[in-house]
């Protein structure tokens, strides 16, 4: 997974990767030591997740995370600053960051963040750097059709090598994993979107029919997708 | 007989004037100089007062749990990466600058004690920004001796980082300048960071006005306090009559 941190002090940029790096060793970690240059990276790569410190030399951290929501990345963001100032949790809240961090850095809560973003987002991660491309794949096409095979060939592996291994990474089926992760975030939109139909959830998250969401949803839930949505609303 | 009368009284007065006029002489000078003494006083307890007020804007204002919480931040940065003897000197420069704090000041303080505190500071914020942040200093070994309110170099690089630096995208510069003119002394300290509103008197903040109040209190000749944008880059600057320490 990409990780983007921005800072504007060479060592705290070095204390984040060093501590993310720790917990997760496969992250490709880009940093940024202003708005500018984070702007640029974010223009050229897909970041999941940033960190960004509020107090930036020119624009704020906080108008970057306006920058990132006007251009709809989909990336979470979560500030770090050395304030504990009302006013900027106002304003995170309103630009929908996900987390919040006060300076000086306290591992644990570094580490809760990141396991919040992982939990929220269904994140799997393993020690094979082809799993975990496999993983991406998922996570930003998992409302596609996905083949076992196709994705063997973009990342230049055996179909039967790739089941094997996922097998061996992940601990169930390839198909099985898109399965779940496509309920999970069926379960998101059918919460939080009250209004959409179950036929648009079912398209929006690839199934090929309702009739086959619905099974599966039973099958992973034990129950079926509109009683879940009529327990928790 | 009236005659008589006429001349003692004469001879009385002549003999009593002097005397009133003496005693009159004596209390109004020890009225001048009990004036003078409560004057001076006055000033004395007005420059207590300010000195007071500065470092209650050191540790609440100025200071703030801000610079503290980067401090212990960039400390732990280090320890983190293993880096101790880059630990070490700087938790040792971060005690001396505590130190300085809480130590009892005079209302003139050795430049190169006040050098050595803002060196303190500037050790963090090089620890913190690395090579991104440059210092310089043109000291002039003839104005070096000099005596200075306490806080005077330190406020005006604080400021510089609060104001200018810390917003500053690239290269940071940081320029601590000191000249002797004469019977004067030239305080100046130049930062390169983009500033728009400072320049206004009203923006300024009580550090310069409270360095301006003290060198005014201080010494009769004239002082002054300045802040000006040169170009790209913002000059703070302090005159006052230099002042080696056996003048004090």
């Amino acid at each position: 997974m990409k990780l983007l941190l921005v800072d504007d002090e060479p060592l705290e940029l070095e204390q984040l990767t060093y501590l993310v790096k720790k917990e997760f060793p496969n992250w490709e970690i880009y940093t940024a030591e202003d708005a500018f240059e984070a702007r640029q990276l974010l223009n050229s790569h897909t970041f999941p997740l940033a960190f960004v410190d509020i107090e930036l030399p020119g624009d704020s951290g906080l108008s970057l995370c306006k920058y990132v929501r006007e251009q709809e990345y989909k990336t979470e963001v979560v500030l770090i600053t050395a304030y504990q100032d009302f006013t900027y949790a106002k304003q995170a809240i309103h630009l929908q960051v996900l987390e919040y961090i006060v300076k000086p850095v306290i591992a644990k809560e570094l580490y809760k963040v990141i396991h919040q973003f992982l939990t929220k987002h269904n994140y799997t991660e393993t020690n094979s750097e082809l799993i975990n491309r496999v993983l991406d794949i998922i996570r930003q096409e998992f409302h596609e059709k996905l083949q076992l095979a196709e994705v063997a060939s973009r990342v230049f592996v055996t179909p039967t090598y790739l089941s094997k291994k996922f097998m061996e990474e992940v601990g169930i089926k390839f198909t099985e994993y898109v399965n779940q992760y496509r309920i999970e975030k069926a379960k998101h939109l059918l919460i939080d979107q009250p209004e959409i139909s179950l036929f648009e959830i079912a398209e929006r998250v690839g199934f090929s029919s309702q009739h086959h969401f619905s099974n599966s949803f039973k099958k992973i839930e034990g129950t079926s997708p509109s009683k879940y949505r009529g327990k928790r609303s | 007989m009236i005659n008589s009368t006429i001349f003692s009284s004469i001879i009385i007065l002549c003999l009593l004037l002097p005397i009133i006029a003496l005693v009159m002489l004596s209390i109004l000078k020890l009225l001048e100089q009990e004036f003078d003494y409560l004057q001076m006083e006055n000033k004395q307890i007005q420059l207590e007062k300010q000195l007071q007020q500065m470092e209650y804007v050191q540790l609440s204002q100025q200071i703030r749990p801000h610079f503290l919480f980067n401090s212990l931040n960039a400390m732990m940065s280090l320890a983190r990466l293993n880096r101790n003897e880059d630990l070490i000197n700087s938790m040792e420069k971060f005690s001396l600058f505590l130190r300085y704090q809480n130590k009892d000041k005079t209302s003139l303080v050795l430049f190169e004690d006040e050098l050595e505190h803002t060196n303190n500071y500037l050790t963090i914020q090089q620890l913190r920004y690395g090579t991104k942040l440059v210092v310089e200093y043109l000291i002039d070994p003839k104005a070096f001796p000099t005596l200075l309110p306490p806080y005077t170099l330190q406020t005006f690089v604080e400021n510089a980082f609060k104001h200018g630096l810390e917003k500053k995208r690239g290269q940071k510069k940081l320029l601590i300048e000191l000249e002797r003119h004469g019977n004067w002394v030239v305080l100046r300290v130049t930062d390169n960071g983009d500033r728009e509103l400072m320049i206004d008197p009203k923006h300024e903040g009580t550090g310069l006005a409270n360095i301006r109040k003290r060198l005014e209190l201080l010494f009769e000749l004239n002082t002054e306090v300045s802040i000006k944008r040169k170009g790209d880059t913002t000059e703070v600057k302090a005159i006052w009559p230099y002042t080696p320490e056996e003048a004090k």
